[in-house]
């Protein structure tokens, strides 16, 4: 960061090749597969890492300070396109218990390309904090504290969110599991 | 303190990541806009500006001063003292303590420096 705060374009290279792509993974499903907003974000995000080194507090990690920044550029946009949406049978869910075995025979019982395909339509339909928390966690492979830090909110904000979202999606998934 | 990854994360953490080639190419356009933006942040000084801009540390100058003073130890001409030339010893130059020598003529020194002193 020092460097790229001298002009060394070799800096930037270097942080491009190593987000760029992770970033725009984190876009396109935030962005719901829309690749060319994902791209948009993805070179916004990298403009507020030039255009403002001097936010980057040395004392945390370059990682979590990247992804705070794509979170909060995913969240203006979904405020400015008016994309919050709250799935309407959300709280029904919330009452659930949720069943950890559940995953594991409903990818057992089903073909895995259609089980990828089902948890990405249902998460599609997560509210956006939910979603986020989601994809942080298992698609970015971040940990609950990193995410704390991401998403700037206690450690068990960020369990609950899990766990809530796993609830939801194990009732929606329902549906796709040969055995109910 | 973060909780161990059980078989249900793994499967979500399989389930949700991209097949190859499902994430596109980074646009390079917008890549070559920003290292440009990147390039242009860099400082523009001249070189004479950069030259009084220097900073020297005292070890630095102390160093240069002495590699400078034994240079110039090294390297200084011979200082004689005017009509000092010929008062050496008879036989002090070399020509002259060759001839007065005891070296054979056939001696490798002899057969190679000669012409050299001469």
């Amino acid at each position: 960061m020092l460097y790229l705060k001298q002009g060394e374009v070799l800096a930037f290279d270097e942080l491009y090749l190593r987000y760029s792509k992770r970033l725009l993974g984190y876009f396109i499903r935030m962005m719901n597969y829309d690749r060319e907003k994902a791209q948009d974000l993805l070179h916004d995000v990298f403009l507020k890492v030039i255009e403002k080194p001097e936010l980057f507090d040395r004392t945390r990690s370059f990682k979590t300070w990247i992804y705070t920044i794509a979170y909060n550029t995913c969240k203006n946009q979904y405020k400015h396109a008016g994309v919050v949406k709250e799935a309407h049978a959300e709280l029904k869910s919330t009452e659930a218990v949720l069943d950890e075995r559940f995953f594991i025979t409903a990818a057992a019982k089903m073909d895995a390309v259609e089980f990828k395909k089902a948890l990405h339509t249902e998460l599609e339909l997560l509210a956006e904090d939910k979603k986020t928390t989601f994809i942080l966690r298992y698609q970015e492979d971040n940990s609950i504290a990193e995410i704390a830090e991401i998403m700037e909110c206690s450690e068990g904000t960020v369990k609950s969110r899990i766990h809530y979202t796993l609830k939801i999606l194990a009732d929606r998934l329902k549906i796709y599991n040969p055995l109910n | 303190m973060d909780t161990p990854k059980n078989e249900m994360d793994d499967l979500l953490s399989n389930a949700m990541q991209f097949t190859e080639g499902e994430i596109p190419e980074p646009d390079k356009a917008r890549y070559n806009k920003l290292r440009k933006k990147v390039g242009a942040r860099k400082p523009k000084t001249n070189p004479l500006a950069r030259l009084f801009n220097l900073e020297i540390k005292l070890y630095q100058a102390a160093l240069a001063v002495t590699a400078v003073a034994i240079i110039c130890l090294v390297f200084r001409p011979a200082i004689i003292p005017q009509g000092t030339e010929n008062m050496g010893m008879p036989g002090s130059d070399t020509a002259t303590a060759y001839k007065g020598s005891s070296l054979k003529s056939d001696s490798f020194l002899v057969k190679n420096f000669t012409s050299a002193i001469y």
